[in-house]
């Protein structure tokens, strides 16, 4: 029985890799916080990783946002079609799911559009508005480049998405075109926003302290509230003093920023991933790469006779197929219980597992979401720094957030020993980011509409 | 009477999909006193259900490696699902399907006029069937045999003794389910019915419950959906109208896919036709439905999974039924509504029977659009 306690103490010791010191971590800060300058900044935005777009939205919610919204949310785990009443104090909403099927999402742009209006057209048919004129907040989240409220540059495809035609376009142009096509519904104003920023404002109209717009999900962002002083390409009046960005920092990382933390794994999903070199922080931390990362250690360890025997199953060999939500299932059992993690490992055809190989399942599983948690805190202790505001709620969202047992924790923690002394700050789940959200942003749209003619 | 015919047995796959097909030859056997010899000219491509050790007919070279192999079947089949998609979605089902020509009848049987050499017919799968698809087959009892009209191809006709016969039996259980929740005590006003995986046995029972309830009087009261877990299964479904589609994509979420369904459905279903036959697709399925509903499973599911989940059904209120293999009067009545077009079947491909091990493998991952049919003989 002393090759078994070998085992798991040799697989500690690989894991080794996974971990961050604090040292590391406060570089990462320091370079992080380096990249957002250049964002920001006119000089350098151009080449810099972490673009810091401007979404234009200058004033979060006064609570006197009115009216009925039409709300559209592409990008993350469902296609949702929704409607909005923004009353007093209160705010009722109805939505439904749409699927899109594969061959949608790495199709044409111009099917993926004709999708999203035969969607919104069922959708105004089913809750009797098809024939009224509504305001809509499109919230599309993948990088995109504003130039306005209502007009907004896909920079390019992430999280498995691949429409031809529609990197370099407006994406509200092409949703425009395609409810023209139909010639049934029509629209008024289209408000584009990302989900973070809906994120942000959903519970900014609950929390008036809500500064920062978080999502850990399939893919990972920020938004922040920044000085409009500091945003050298903002071209829009000076008089507010503050405004919106969408860090995009899932990028960070993807001028070699982050090599000195990466392991073989990092390196492997970036490689057999749809868009290799890219997106370098989101692969380390979101929902659509963690569960691959365990995967990958788990066949090393596998394959080096740690693991189940040497073992393994043809599932366990097939990239993709340890979900994240594996993670969270695993990481959800009371110390010393291994139910889900045997149910997990049947499901993987690897029944033959003994109870120090279950051990040291959940071991790498804890390294993976741990490192993410660290990932996600650094960001924003970065944010909360670089801010200096005495009182911040982050409002966060996102089903590796949601549904992880213990990634709240982690990060209240990290957060906590990074960020400035007298700075407080509370993280927020928030809730109906791209409904509520959505509408928000659609209704300060209408309002500048009015104001401008 | 050392005439040889060849045989092809689809054992349970295990955890890789290796070696679970054997083909050998075995001796044509002898016509039983009150049964018959049928020449198997389809098979409908299933996995033999294990309950005993194999001590099938075989050839002597191959009685160590099949004897050895089994046993380690027998262990994972009673407590592990082979961990493949296409088992999971239902594509590759435990079952006996063939079709075929009666070749000689047993000196005390009980001759009928449509059952005589020659005569085109589907085997009811009865206790004790052989132990594999062989190019000719003896039934002891003559009334397992049920004769199939001219007008409805073998090729056809294979698909029916087990993968149809099950569909239409949790049909019918569901049929009256949601008749409990319409008339009964609850009075509800709308029900949902949703089918869960895409494979053969929950693309007959789509077609069946379209069939089936198109007919009842509370037709319009009751709403069908499918969940589905694979894209193509999407485009499938797709084919028939009126149906919601729900993608159960396994990357997401158990929450998720359970928000993604009660949305789909306009809130929690009242009956589910659960295919799929890991532990998760069940739990999932009861954590779908609304108080009162049922999810309807097949007899190997049931005897697996079903004292894990008593306790937690019975806290959420809902049940789980175990549904038997349909009756011999089903299948009747199957092979004459097939017949008439008036259910039409869902896709199927025909392979030749050497080509059983590939075939198999496919339908382990999935790759197959429907049912899978073993050719033996061109007949014609």
């Amino acid at each position: 029985m002393g090759i078994v306690v070998d085992n798991l103490q040799r697989i500690r010791e690989e894991c080794e890799v996974l971990k961050m010191t604090d040292k590391q971590i406060k570089e990462i800060m320091c370079r992080l916080h380096n990249d957002l300058k250049k964002g920001l900044s006119r000089a350098d935005h151009d080449k810099a990783t972490v673009k810091c777009w401007i979404t234009y939205i200058q004033d979060l919610p006064n609570g006197k946002e009115r009216g009925k919204f039409l709300a559209l949310d592409l990008g993350g785990t469902n296609f949702r079609v929704l409607i909005i009443n923004l009353g007093e104090n209160h705010f009722d909403m109805q939505s439904k799911i749409y699927a899109i099927p594969k061959h949608i999402m790495t199709g044409t742009g111009i099917a993926l559009f004709d999708h999203i209006a035969e969607c919104l057209a069922n959708f105004m048919k089913e809750h009797g508005v098809y024939e009224e004129r509504l305001a809509l907040g499109f919230t599309f989240s993948f990088p995109l480049k504003q130039l306005g409220l209502t007009k907004g540059v896909l920079q390019r495809w992430t999280k498995g998405f691949s429409c031809s035609g529609v990197v370099g376009e407006d994406v509200v142009q092409g949703l425009k075109d395609a409810i023209a096509r139909r010639g049934d519904v029509q629209i008024d104003i289209c408000a584009i926003l990302n989900d973070t920023t809906g994120t942000l404002m959903s519970c900014a109209w609950k929390n008036h302290n809500c500064k920062i717009g978080l999502i850990v999900g399939t893919g990972s962002n920020a938004c922040y509230v920044e000085k409009t002083a500091n945003c050298e390409l903002f071209d829009g009046e000076p008089e507010k003093e503050e405004l919106l960005i969408n860090t995009e920092w899932g990028a960070f990382g993807d001028d070699g920023s982050l090599d000195f933390v990466r392991t073989e794994f990092d390196r492997e999903v970036d490689v057999t991933s749809i868009n290799p070199g890219k997106q370098i922080q989101e692969k380390m931390i979101s929902g659509m790469y963690l569960g691959e990362l365990v995967r990958l250690a788990l066949v090393k360890f596998t394959r080096m006779g740690l693991l189940f025997g040497g073992q393994g199953s043809d599932l366990l060999f097939e990239g993709g197929s340890f979900y994240t939500k594996y993670v969270s299932e695993i990481e959800s059992d009371k110390p010393g219980d291994f139910t889900s993690c045997m149910e997990v490992l049947e499901e993987l055809g690897l029944s033959h597992a003994s109870d120090a190989d279950m051990a040291a399942v959940r071991y790498v599983c804890e390294c993976v979401s741990r490192r993410a948690a660290h990932l996600v805190s650094a960001g924003i202790a970065t944010l909360l720094n670089k801010m200096n505001e005495p009182r911040v709620t982050v409002g966060i969202d996102g089903s590796v957030y949601r549904f992880h047992p213990h990634f709240h924790t982690l990060m209240c923690e990290k957060i906590a020993q990074l960020v400035r002394p007298g700075l407080q700050f509370d993280l927020m789940l928030s809730e109906d980011g791209s409904g509520r959200g959505a509408a928000l942003v659609a209704a300060v749209a209408c309002r500048e509409a009015e104001q401008g003619s | 009477m050392s005439k040889l015919c060849k045989q092809v047995s689809i054992e349970s796959p295990g955890p890789t999909i290796k070696e679970c097909v054997f083909s050998f030859d075995v001796p044509v056997p002898d016509v039983p006193l009150y049964g018959a010899r049928i020449r198997v000219v389809y098979a409908g491509a299933c996995y033999r259900a294990n309950r005993t050790r194999s001590t099938s007919v075989c050839s002597t070279s191959s009685v160590s490696s099949i004897g050895s192999f089994t046993g380690e079947m027998d262990g994972y089949a009673h407590t592990t699902i082979p961990a493949h998609i296409g088992i999971r979605d239902g594509a590759l089902f435990p079952g006996y399907e063939v079709a075929g020509i009666i070749d000689a009848i047993g000196k005390a049987a009980e001759r009928t006029d449509e059952l005589k050499e020659g005569a085109r017919i589907v085997l009811y799968p009865y206790e004790g069937v052989p132990h594999g698809y062989a190019e000719y087959i003896v039934v002891p009892d003559f009334k397992c045999l049920v004769p199939i009209p001219d007008q409805l191809p073998l090729s056809i006709a294979a698909m029916l003794p087990t993968g149809a016969l099950l569909a239409m039996n949790t049909v019918v259980s569901a049929s009256e389910c949601l008749k409990v929740a319409l008339e009964g005590p609850a009075k509800k006003d709308k029900t949902t019915v949703l089918i869960v995986g895409t494979g053969g046995l929950a693309l007959w029972a789509l077609r069946l419950a379209t069939y089936y309830f198109k007919r009842e009087e509370y037709n319009d009261r009751i709403s069908i959906a499918v969940a589905t877990l694979k894209d193509e299964g999407f485009l499938l479904a797709k084919e028939c109208e009126e149906v919601n589609v729900v993608q159960w994509n396994e990357d997401l979420y158990e929450k998720q896919l359970i928000e993604r369904t009660t949305d789909a459905c306009g809130g929690p279903v009242d009956v589910v036709l659960n295919f799929g036959t890991t532990s998760r697709s069940l739990h999932r399925s009861l954590q779908c439905l609304a108080p009162e509903g049922v999810v309807l499973v097949t007899e190997d599911v049931g005897e697996r999974l079903l004292s894990k989940f008593a306790k937690k059904a019975e806290d959420l209120s809902v049940s789980v039924v175990v549904v038997p293999n349909g009756t011999i009067e089903q299948l009747k009545e199957l092979v004459s509504l097939v017949a008439r077009g008036d259910i039409e079947p869902p896709p199927h491909s025909v392979y030749p029977a050497e080509e059983a091990a590939e075939v198999v493998r496919k339908l382990c991952n999935s790759e197959i659009k429907g049912r899978a049919i073993l050719k033996f003989h061109n007949v014609e």
